[in-house]
């Protein structure tokens, strides 16, 4: 079957901080066509080094994961045994070094036979763009979310949920063990060739309205990712953190 | 309860335990609207962009079968789509809950689960935001549930409820019923089901490990409404853009077990009014041995 190849375009910026924590990548162009494409972008923690260190391997072993094993019909056991392969890597790291420990949220979305599989931990985002309605794919997995559910079953009193320091704190990601589950769809579904699917770091997210960020996904998938960093720039957001953005297109 | 084709008034809450008089092949038809159904595509709406009007116009249809079961244990909710001081005071709510058939009183958990949702969604207004007002009808639903378990009923149900308020939509889910959004003639599931097969192939893909999954427990829900200590909810903050065009799909499993998501395109493609009736009709049409109790709700977004 004939298929237009994905287009795929991703940017970034370093902002306000000293160096750039966040990483992205796209599995080779050259692979097979029923392998498709696997596009994965992480945001680093744990301090400078660190957090380079454990982005670099979030998105490097999930690639090289993807790209060594053949298609599996199981495409978000897939993705899933990626992230497995790419933890372990990121355990091993943890235990080899003196410096603090470190950690990068990872989202991956795998394009294959016009269908999309994602998977998420931590609280980079995935969107979809779909005839012009923005929605967000994944749930952020942060530990607000759940301390409200606490306190909503009456477990927890609702004032220490509300204003709990630990609000942003990630519940999962990846160079964590004992990890809740991944956040992750059970079947891949269908494209639209005028969908976009957008992963993004939260210092995209923090700083763009979901308004913008739709108009901007509606541009050509190159003029989009480096519009959506260049907007965020311009905020002046005077704490503005790494942004970074991968924009696929299907047209 | 209520009957084919009569418009006003509607009841708000579909309590399934007292349909038991109701034929078992009664199939609850769309409700008809007296609003013009699907205008012709109208190139600024499709945007939901600045032209399009503060409140989108809703229509509701829901359907059910009881299908090859003694009892039906499936319920629904929604709050009224047609009086729009209502809609801009509170939004709109619409749920379906699936009793466990498992369990005895399927029936009456999740009449009780519908039931709180309804009456907890009348007395909320706005000033929470709509994730904070989801999270608490389902605890109410939740302690409902588990006061009815204290005095032995053992029993559970799951739900699958949104909220819609202008043009932004919120979802909760417990259990394996299903949401999902219609929208430029393809299908995308928008909650995340909590069932066991599902729960297992996950951890053994994380965990590098391969096990062959008991078929009889596959279908079994990790989560649900009077689970002692309930394990998930799944709820989404941020809300889901709504635009011109849009259905959203409530079903319980006996709707998407039995039709392919293709089947399930061609409902969808009626108007909205009818398109929970086409589904329902669809499930009947396929004569599945053993079909088990299907609900639908349609909210077609205009």
């Amino acid at each position: 079957m004939q298929q237009n190849p994905v287009q795929a375009s991703g940017c970034q910026a370093v902002g306000k901080r000293p160096n750039q924590e966040d990483a992205m990548a796209l599995s080779s162009a050259s692979l097979p066509s029923e392998k498709g494409l696997l596009a994965v972008l992480c945001d680093g923690m744990g301090g400078m080094a660190n957090g380079e260190r454990f982005s670099a391997i979030g998105t490097q072993e999930m690639i090289r994961c993807f790209e060594e094993s053949p298609a599996d019909d199981d495409v978000c056991g897939e993705l899933l045994a990626c992230y497995r392969r790419a933890n372990a890597v990121a355990m091993k790291a943890q235990e080899d070094s003196a410096a603090p420990r470190g950690g990068a949220t990872v989202t991956a979305a795998l394009i294959r036979d016009r269908s999309c599989a994602f998977l998420s931990v931590g609280d980079s985002r995935i969107y979809m763009l779909r005839g012009g309605g923005l929605i967000q794919l994944t749930r952020d997995q942060v530990l607000g979310d759940m301390l409200d559910e606490r306190a909503a079953l009456g477990l927890i009193p609702a004032e220490d949920a509300k204003r709990s320091v630990r609000r942003d704190t990630l519940v999962n990601c990846l160079g964590m063990d004992g990890a809740e589950q991944c956040d992750s769809c059970i079947l891949p579904f269908r494209l639209h060739p005028d969908d976009r699917i957008a992963l993004m770091s939260d210092g995209v997210y923090k700083t763009l309205d979901e308004a913008t960020l739709a108009a901007l996904l509606r541009l050509p998938v190159k003029e989009a990712s480096e519009r959506i960093i260049s907007e965020t720039l311009s905020r002046d957001n005077p704490r503005q953190d790494n942004c970074s953005v991968l924009v696929l297109g299907f047209g | 309860m209520f009957g084919k084709k009569r418009r006003q008034p509607e009841p708000e809450v579909d309590n399934s335990t007292d349909i038991t008089t109701e034929p078992i092949t009664e199939r609850y038809e769309a409700t008809t609207t007296l609003e013009p159904q699907m205008p012709p595509e109208d190139a600024g709406a499709a945007d939901g962009g600045e032209s399009a009007p503060s409140c989108p116009k809703l229509t509701i249809s829901r359907g059910q079968t009881i299908g090859h079961r003694k009892k039906q244990e499936d319920a629904l909710c929604h709050s009224d789509w047609h009086n729009p001081d209502v809609l801009a005071a509170r939004g709109l709510i619409a749920a379906v809950a699936d009793g466990i058939g498992g369990l005895s009183n399927g029936d009456i958990a999740s009449g009780a689960v519908v039931r709180c949702v309804y009456e907890g969604f009348m007395k909320q207004d706005n000033t929470a935001s709509p994730s904070d007002r989801l999270l608490e009808l389902a605890a109410a639903a939740q302690r409902e549930l588990l006061d009815m378990n204290r005095q032995g009923a053992h029993t559970g149900s799951t739900l699958a409820c949104v909220l819609i308020e202008g043009w932004r939509m919120w979802l909760m889910s417990i259990g394996d019923s299903r949401i999902c959004l219609y929208r430029t003639g393809t299908l995308l599931m928008l909650n995340r089901p909590h069932v066991y097969q599902t729960e297992r192939e996950q951890e053994n893909a994380l965990n590098g490990e391969v096990e062959d999954i008991d078929a009889r427990k596959a279908k079994a829900l990790t989560a649900y409404l009077g689970q002692e200590k309930l394990r998930y909810i799944d709820r989404t903050i941020q809300p889901i853009n709504l635009i011109s065009g849009d259905r959203v799909l409530l079903m319980s499993d006996g709707v998407f077990g039995t039709l392919s998501e293709d089947e399930l395109l061609d409902a969808l493609r009626q108007p909205a009014a009818a398109a929970a009736g086409a589904i329902i009709a669809a499930v009947e049409d396929k004569q599945a041995l053993g079909q088990d109790n299907a609900t639908a709700i349609v909210i077609g977004v205009e």
